[in-house]
């Protein structure tokens, strides 16, 4: 696989001039612990990517700039990472280049830049890690969410990928970002909305979401405007049960789209009700893929359980909590549903509200890890696609563990996405509390070889989010027709890589925003994002900037 | 998996445990801050200069994927071995259990040495020569005269025993940073004058061999094995009830790698261990008051790696009118004092730095004197204090106690 530039002693020496040699290092050893995007969880990489040639620590968005500039001038690949780069669950998976050439680690750009606890928002630079910007928070009765991240996550990198709050999903943590496009030129964008499979994902939506890790490389955010929230928030939680898996959707969905819950969950019956089966999906004692696959899904269950069980989640000052609440109850019941009580829910799935307490009960220490957990790993083989071809996928790999390694692989879910695309986690839990070391050791060899099966038997397939309707609108817009891969990196991908997948328009979403007031970085028109009208309208009246030359 | 190279060397055996690692880089914390707590990556900031780092060029080495090359020395040796990450690692990280017994972040760095000595690619010179001392000497400063250790006794006034022609019941182990290094040597001085006053019936060793622990540190393990079974020999042979170190990396080294080669009969202690119980025992008064604020520095050998640390806090609390006040990072959290795992000799501009912020750390406590127990630390400090121009005093624990006893 040939590279597009080659890098030689004399270009890690400009590289060394422009930065200072204290911030580039071309020793191979220190490439090591950036490979594959320097990627945090030993079982949760599927890329043996090459080593990076150079690795740069920027201390200033000058230092990105000029990091850009060169790396366009000798035409090499470029990989950002942060201080600890976790993309476990994200797509980052499929994003992490193959074949990197140069690794900026922004890990020592972590400046608190502005804390406003008025508007309460926090200014920070894109290496700031948790356990830096709590504490400080915290000295002006402010945090931020963290959910279950590690302390030295990047905040900014966890957002966009994971964005999280009170242990479950939020809405924009992220209000504004700064990033360094390949270009080298500076623009100011708007903010990254949820997560895809999320209800409220449903909302058009311009994000960052791919800024950091797609396989182009599209820019680097250097510094962010996030939500902070006061000690003094509450967060409120809605159960409800439903007798259909479209009206539990439709009542999230029009929730979310109303900005009355932040996140919100559905739970088929079955893993609510049933404590072995829950009980087997959590822990070692993993059923046989052929009993699994005798696991009626879509039964009907034992009265007075719900066949689907909807959790919902708003948090605000108490009296908005309580405002939202009593419109969020009476929508359950317009959809058909049954508000659940705390103390119904306690009563009826004890062991649930036990582990649901525990899990998601607020998090607002430094750590995101709030316990010693006794599993080593859980890994979720995500695939998105249409209904028949996730569940052979599922079939093939919890067929191939068993019949090839003996492996009992713990089986999570099916989730419906709509539009009859599906979408399937496969949870392998590595117990360490139960297993002995012979048995982790070999569960953990199968575990990075089914990885790669998996990888070069699926990666074409496996879906990333994505928002291609506000996507076409922004590029009809700006008269940009079927571009090819942005970057020059993309050439470099070889087959079955994300090529085959990736479509134009994900990518091209990164570069789209250029916001109205781009010396504000908490801007007010964060709500472009959500709006495709609007974006339309201030593309045509030129207040945003499409930068063409990116697409070209 | 891993590479033919590894299969025959030590790293193989670790290859499983090596994909532990989560790579999350709390190893280079303080607790749960995000004060970084290694003095290496603080200092050289990319990622491979941490406990992580270490783990992943052995797990790149043992996949073949780099080889063991000057730049895998490049960044393992500006390892201090503070072992400050193993605490982390073991304590602060949820998810995984890295850390064990027969297993950590200094099990592997010492492996990785290893393998730079066997394959040449350790070239920084000073480190060269001290282990050529240390085979020819038995000593890593190039000391070539015996005589030189013992030169320490001439003008104390007393008769120190000399073993094992003579017998006695206590083996005071000097450790050649002490008998060499004229910086620290007082300290020995006012030990051998604190156990002649308390009338313990010590002895030195006519010729004492140099504890080995640095060979290791250096990657020169068949060395180190050949110093430890000498001294496991002379330990036995001078049947003597105890053996007192003021060196913590002697003493780290008798209590942890010796028993890998053999086993030492006699207790080992530290040299704060025996003053205490001394202390305690009512065989040193501490009659004179010394109106200070004092600060202590926990030596990484003494503290992170043996686990001694309510000693010297307990001498310090006997002596009157100290005023003592911990640092914000003490005990298994300290900062390194920089001068270890070989970094004093290859890098002391790096020492240096990194003394330096420790030196500001006991200013920021308040207190004028810094106090510690280890030579190392004692050299890298005051080095530090002259290179920052601080006011901040440097004190062994030990001449402290010889000051305020009764004589």
């Amino acid at each position: 696989m040939a590279h597009y530039g080659k890098v030689t002693p004399q270009i890690v020496k400009r590289f060394e001039e422009v930065l200072g040699s204290e911030k580039v290092s071309d020793n191979p050893a220190v490439a090591v612990t950036y490979r594959g995007g320097g990627q945090h969880g030993p079982l949760h990489y599927p890329f043996e990517s090459d080593l990076p040639k150079i690795v740069c620590l920027p201390e200033s968005v000058e230092d990105v700039v000029n990091i850009f500039k060169l790396a366009n001038e000798y035409r090499l690949t470029v990989v950002p990472v942060r201080a600890d780069i976790s993309h476990m669950w994200s797509p980052a998976l499929y994003g992490i280049l193959e074949h990197p050439d140069i690794v900026v680690d922004l890990t020592f750009m972590n400046k608190i830049l502005e804390i406003n606890t008025e508007e309460g928002y926090a200014v920070i630079e894109g290496g700031i890690t948790f356990d830096k910007l709590q504490p400080e928070l915290a000295k002006h009765g402010f945090w931020c969410t963290c959910g279950s991240y590690p302390p030295v996550a990047s905040v900014v990198a966890r957002y966009i990928f994971f964005p999280q709050n009170w242990g479950v999903y939020e809405r924009r943590p992220i209000l504004s970002a700064e990033v360094v496009t390949p270009t080298g030129r500076v623009i100011r964008t708007g903010a990254n909305p949820q997560i895809s499979w999320l209800p409220n994902a449903a909302i058009a939506s311009v994000d960052s979401l791919d800024l950091f890790l797609d396989p182009a490389c599209p820019g680097i955010i250097t510094k962010a405007a996030i939500v902070i929230h006061p000690f003094d928030e509450k967060q409120g939680i809605v159960w409800a049960g439903f007798p259909s898996f479209a009206r539990a959707w439709d009542y999230l969905v029009y929730c979310a789209r109303r900005y009355l819950i932040d996140g919100g969950m559905i739970w088929h019956w079955k893993r609510m009700v049933d404590s072995d089966f829950y009980a087997t999906d959590m822990s070692k004692g993993f059923l046989k893929w052929y009993e699994l696959q005798q696991i009626p899904a879509f039964e009907q269950p034992p009265p007075p359980y719900h066949y689907v069980y909807t959790w919902a989640s708003f948090f605000g000052p108490s009296e908005v909590v309580d405002a939202k609440r009593a419109a969020v109850e009476k929508i359950v019941k317009r959809f058909g549903g049954v508000v659940i009580s705390d103390d119904e829910f306690k009563e009826t799935l004890p062991h649930m509200y036990e582990e649901w307490t525990e899990a998601y009960k607020p998090r607002r220490a430094t750590y995101g890890y709030s316990r010693k957990q006794r599993v080593l790993t859980e890994d979720f083989f995500i695939v998105s696609g249409q209904r028949d071809a996730v569940v052979n996928f599922e079939r093939e790999v919890l067929r191939k563990a068993w019949e090839d390694y003996g492996i009992n692989v713990g089986y999570y879910s099916g989730r419906p996405q709509g539009g009859g695309r599906v979408m399937c986690w496969i949870r392998w839990h590595i117990a360490i509390d139960r297993m002995d070391w012979e048995e982790m050791k070999y569960n953990i060899r199968v575990h990075h070889e089914l990885w790669k099966w998996i990888i070069e038997r699926y990666y074409p397939s496996m879906s990333p989010p994505g928002n291609p309707f506000l996507l076409k609108t922004i590029l009809d817009e700006a008269n940009i027709k079927s571009p090819e891969w942005l970057c020059t990196e993309a050439k470099n991908l070889k087959s079955g890589s994300p090529k085959t997948y990736w479509e134009p328009h994900f990518v091209l979403r990164k570069e789209i925003l250029n916001v109205l007031d781009p010396n504000r970085i908490c801007n007010p028109f964060g709500q472009i994002a959500y709006d495709p009208d609007l974006a339309r309208l201030l593309i045509r009246e030129g207040k945003i900037t499409v930068l063409k030359e990116v697409f070209e | 998996m891993y590479s033919d190279f590894c299969k025959v060397t030590e790293l193989g055996q670790y290859y499983n445990h090596l994909t532990f690692c989560l790579g999350c880089m709390v190893c280079t914390r303080f607790k749960e801050t995000g004060i970084i707590n290694c003095p290496m990556y603080e200092y050289r900031k990319f990622k491979s200069y941490s406990g992580t780092g270490i783990l992943r060029i052995a797990k790149a080495i043992a996949e073949g994927l780099i080889d063991v090359s000057q730049g895998v020395a490049d960044i393992i040796y500006y390892c201090t071995e503070c072992a400050a990450c193993v605490i982390q690692c073991k304590e602060h990280v949820g998810a995984v259990h890295l850390v064990n017994e027969y297993f950590d972040h200094m099990t592997i760095l010492e492996d990785l040495k290893a393998l730079c000595v066997e394959r040449g690619s350790l070239r920084i010179p000073a480190h060269r020569n001290s282990l050529e001392s240390l085979a020819r000497y038995g000593n890593p400063f190039g000391v070539a005269r015996k005589e030189e250790r013992l030169k320490w006794i001439d003008d104390l006034g007393f008769k120190v025993k000399i073993m094992p022609k003579e017998k006695a019941d206590v083996l005071f182990y000097v450790g050649s940073m002490y008998a060499l290094e004229p910086m620290v040597r007082d300290t020995i001085r006012s030990i051998a004058r604190i156990l002649n006053a308390a009338r313990v019936d010590f002895g030195i060793l006519e010729e004492e061999v140099d504890d080995g622990l640095y060979a290791i540190q250096l990657g020169e393990k068949a060395l180190f094995e050949e110093l430890a079974e000498k001294n496991i020999k002379t330990f036995n042979e001078v049947n003597v009830k105890a053996i007192v170190t003021p060196d913590p990396h002697s003493y780290n080294a008798f209590k942890k790698y010796y028993p890998r080669i053999g086993r030492i009969d006699p207790e080992v202690l530290h040299i704060t261990e025996f003053v205490d119980e001394l202390i305690k025992d009512g065989k040193i008064r501490l009659k004179k008051a010394r109106n200070k604020v004092v600060t202590y520095h926990d030596p990484c050998n003494l503290g992170r790696r043996c686990g001694v640390y309510d000693a010297p806090r307990s001498i310090i609390s006997a002596i009157k009118g100290l005023d003592f006040r911990e640092m914000e990072r003490t005990k298994e959290y300290a900062w390194c004092c920089g001068a270890g795992g070989g970094v004093m000799a290859a890098y002391p501009d790096f020492m240096i730095w990194t003394a330096k912020i420790r030196i500001k750390e006991a200013e920021e406590s308040g207190s004028s004197t810094l106090i510690t127990a280890c030579p190392w630390c004692e050299y890298s400090f005051k080095n530090a204090i002259e290179a920052a121009k601080s006011a901040l005093e440097v004190r062994n624990i030990i001449e402290i106690v010889e000051e305020v006893m009764e004589k």
